[in-house]
């Protein structure tokens, strides 16, 4: 989390240089991109923190995959960055920037778990309360399957809960019996 | 009357008796970052404040301690071995309260007030009262004018209590200073069969288990346990249950306090308190001043011991009290206190440390207890010397109050000239009575335990003591007379303890008493 905290600190510039220089759309992009290339390369994610492999290795290597395929302004952020030897915090600057762009745009962000996959029409019918409950007019909803919920939903809108799950309902009711009066604890 | 039919019944039953929410709530949840050493870190819960308690999944709870810019610091008060990294928390939006009513008389509760006896759940109507809360503002108060009877002679007569005083127990280790707070819940017992209770409240933080134990059977057998409350830490409990004991104590005794009883609570011991908050201030990252101890040890203690009030004794002021839970509102009364007699423990009779000079400065007086007293037989091993009661002169019945300044006046004397005393030999008259006299007072003013004098007696042997009555009865034999003359006057002169009771001291009463003093004295040469 203190990677968060500082990774917050490198997106805010670049999210204010990026909506100066009209970019904001791609350099997002470009983020995202990056975000889905650490979540599905394990072995990059690896590279990118093993602090044996030299700095300038990394920079050279960023700058084979990426430099080609990305805006200006993403390119210059990922090699500022690397020069600096912080590329640990790359990861946590793309999935902040994800953040700080919702924000910026006034999009929410949602996640709903259910214990079986949903249909279209409920997904339609849990946005319109994700989206009340975040008082934005835009959400975007993330869907999570987790057999163990037993049935019903949980959703989460920021640090908001609404749980309806039939898993929690059983846990309250094993915590009412946990605690035994007629126990002696002393 | 329309007809309600049983399936109605029996489905509404069958929804309350099920006890669990079967409407899901917007809540608000945060994850835990880092938990651990009984403090964990939580990201989320942006709108979480201060002493609020949170609770997870598994029913642990957590009370907010810290408000950081990306995430809040909550101590745990349960097991921490059960929550892991990314465990969800739940907000309760609760500040930090216990449920406080009548029922928890004769208990043994925890921190959070739940029973740990083993006697069933707490009966009868509770009410929410808050952990942390601001003491009663300077006009809802008034000064201390009654006092409270600890039934040891050496602290009624020399060092008096008063209700709503804060009186410091300080000493070493082993020098009986839960012995003087269990006699002085035991002596409540008269005020409790006499219809007006003192109720007494005895927080044990950091002690073991069994001493606790020993305490609740101790208390049971003298018969006191129906008007006391055990709070308790265990030596084994996590440290934020051990610092927010004497929270729950104060609470419970402000609940007595604001609906117009009297109330005592004890904290047993607050050096033990300071540690443990040391070690959760410590774990949060506070920075750490002298000795480690964070720098609001001082602050924590003084907020405590500030809510140890005596309350206006009008119901119209007491109402608009300051702070006042919005549970309690419509049950305030008037003319209500908490007494508070804190213990600290010192470490080789240094007085001069850290937690015991703050202490020492913010009670209204202390009384000290010595190792080398109480190896010497002097028991309690109270140093009357260097013991105070800031307050509590004006909070003795007039009858004591006459009678014990002879006392003190004397013992300072004794204590003087004591030291020639051990050459032996040449001493004028004056000063071999002094010192006779004095030893003969330091022997009524021993007592054993579990043993309170009620303060009519007391009031009776000091005089026969100071008047000099005794002045031929041997050292040796002074608790043997004292033994018979109390016995004399319980049996043949009730009336005379009853004035002594009252605060009334007069010559008809006086003139048996010395009558029947010598007449006994006589027979103890």
């Amino acid at each position: 989390m203190t990677d968060h905290r500082v990774a917050s600190r490198y997106v805010k510039s670049l999210l204010g240089l990026a909506v100066e220089q009209n970019a904001l759309e791609a350099v997002h992009a470009d983020m995202v991109m990056f975000d889905e290339v650490c979540d599905t390369n394990r072995e990059f994610l690896l590279m990118m923190r093993s602090p044996i492999i030299k700095h300038d290795l990394k920079r050279d290597m960023l700058e084979k995959i990426f430099k080609k395929k990305v805006h200006l302004l993403t390119w210059s952020i990922l090699d500022i960055i690397t020069r600096k030897n912080r590329e640990s915090l790359l990861p946590a600057i793309a999935d902040e920037f994800h953040v700080a762009y919702n924000e910026f745009k006034g999009i929410g962000f949602a996640s709903v778990t259910t214990a079986i996959e949903i249909d279209p029409v409920v997904r339609k019918e849990i946005e319109e309360i994700a989206k009340k409950l975040s008082t934005r007019s835009q959400v975007e909803l993330e869907t999570k399957v987790n057999p163990e919920l037993i049935g019903g939903f949980v959703l989460n809108v920021g640090d908001r809960q609404i749980d309806a799950s039939v898993s929690s309902k059983l846990n309250a009711l094993r915590l009412t019996f946990k605690h035994n009066p007629y126990q002696k604890e002393i | 009357m329309s007809n309600i039919r049983p399936e109605e019944i029996s489905a509404i039953l069958r929804e309350q008796l099920a006890g669990a929410k079967t409407q899901a709530e917007l809540e608000e949840v945060g994850t835990v970052l880092t938990v651990g050493d009984g403090v964990a870190r939580i990201y989320g819960l942006t709108k979480a404040q201060s002493g609020e308690l949170l609770v997870f999944e598994n029913g642990v709870r957590a009370l907010v301690l810290n408000l950081e810019e990306d995430n809040v610091g909550a101590v745990l008060f349960g097991d921490s071995k059960e929550i892991r990294e990314g465990d969800t928390v739940k907000r309760t939006g609760q500040i930090g309260s216990v449920k406080v009513g009548e029922g928890l008389l004769g208990r043994v509760v925890d921190t959070l007030a739940n029973p740990i006896d083993g006697k069933g759940p707490v009966s009868g109507e509770l009410f929410e009262m808050p952990l942390e809360r601001k003491a009663p503002g300077v006009i809802y108060r008034q000064p201390v004018n009654e006092p409270l009877q600890t039934g040891i002679k050496a602290i009624d007569s020399m060092i008096p209590i008063g209700r709503g005083q804060r009186e410091l127990i300080i000493g070493d280790r082993q020098t009986g200073k839960t012995a003087v707070a269990i006699d002085t819940i035991i002596n409540q017992k008269e005020f409790y069969e006499r219809g007006n209770p003192v109720f007494c409240i005895y927080v044990a933080i950091g002690q073991k288990a069994s001493t606790v134990a020993n305490v609740a059977s101790t208390l049971e057998k003298a018969g006191a346990l129906p008007y006391t409350v055990i709070v308790a830490a265990n030596a084994s409990d996590p440290a934020p249950m051990q610092f927010f004991a004497p929270f729950t104590g104060a609470a419970i005794g402000e609940y007595f306090r604001d609906t117009g009883r009297p109330a005592l609570v004890i904290y047993d011991d607050l050096s033990k308190q300071a540690v443990s908050y040391r070690e959760v201030s410590l774990l949060l990252r506070r920075p750490p001043g002298r000795e480690a101890y964070p720098g609001d040890i001082f602050y924590l203690h003084s907020r405590l011991l500030e809510r140890a009030a005596k309350i206006i004794n009008d119901d119209g002021v007491a109402k608009n009290m300051n702070d006042l839970p919005p549970s309690l509102k419509n049950k305030v009364k008037g003319g209500g206190s908490l007494t508070a007699l804190p213990i600290i423990e010192t470490q080789a009779n240094d007085v001069s440390a850290y937690i015991p000079t703050n202490v020492i400065s913010i009670t209204d007086g202390q009384i000290f207890l010595e190792t080398n007293l109480f190896n010497s037989g002097i028991r309690p091993a109270i140093n009357v010397g260097i013991s105070v009661s800031r307050v509590g002169g004006s909070a003795q019945i007039k009858s004591m109050k006459k009678v014990a300044g002879t006392l003190k006046l004397d013992q300072a004397q004794f204590r003087e000239l004591e030291a020639f005393a051990k050459f032996g030999s040449d001493l004028d008259a004056s000063t071999k009575l002094t010192i006779e006299r004095g030893r003969r007072n330091l022997e009524i003013l021993k007592q054993p335990q579990y043993a309170p004098v009620p303060v009519e007696e007391q009031v009776a042997i000091i005089i026969a003591s100071t008047k000099g009555y005794t002045d031929k009865v041997a050292v040796q034999k002074m608790r043997d007379f004292e033994k018979e003359f109390i016995g004399l006057l319980k049996t043949q002169h009730k009336d005379i303890l009853e004035n002594f009771r009252l605060g009334k001291l007069e010559d008809a009463d006086m003139d048996t008493l010395k009558k029947r003093a010598l007449e006994i004295a006589a027979r103890y040469q």
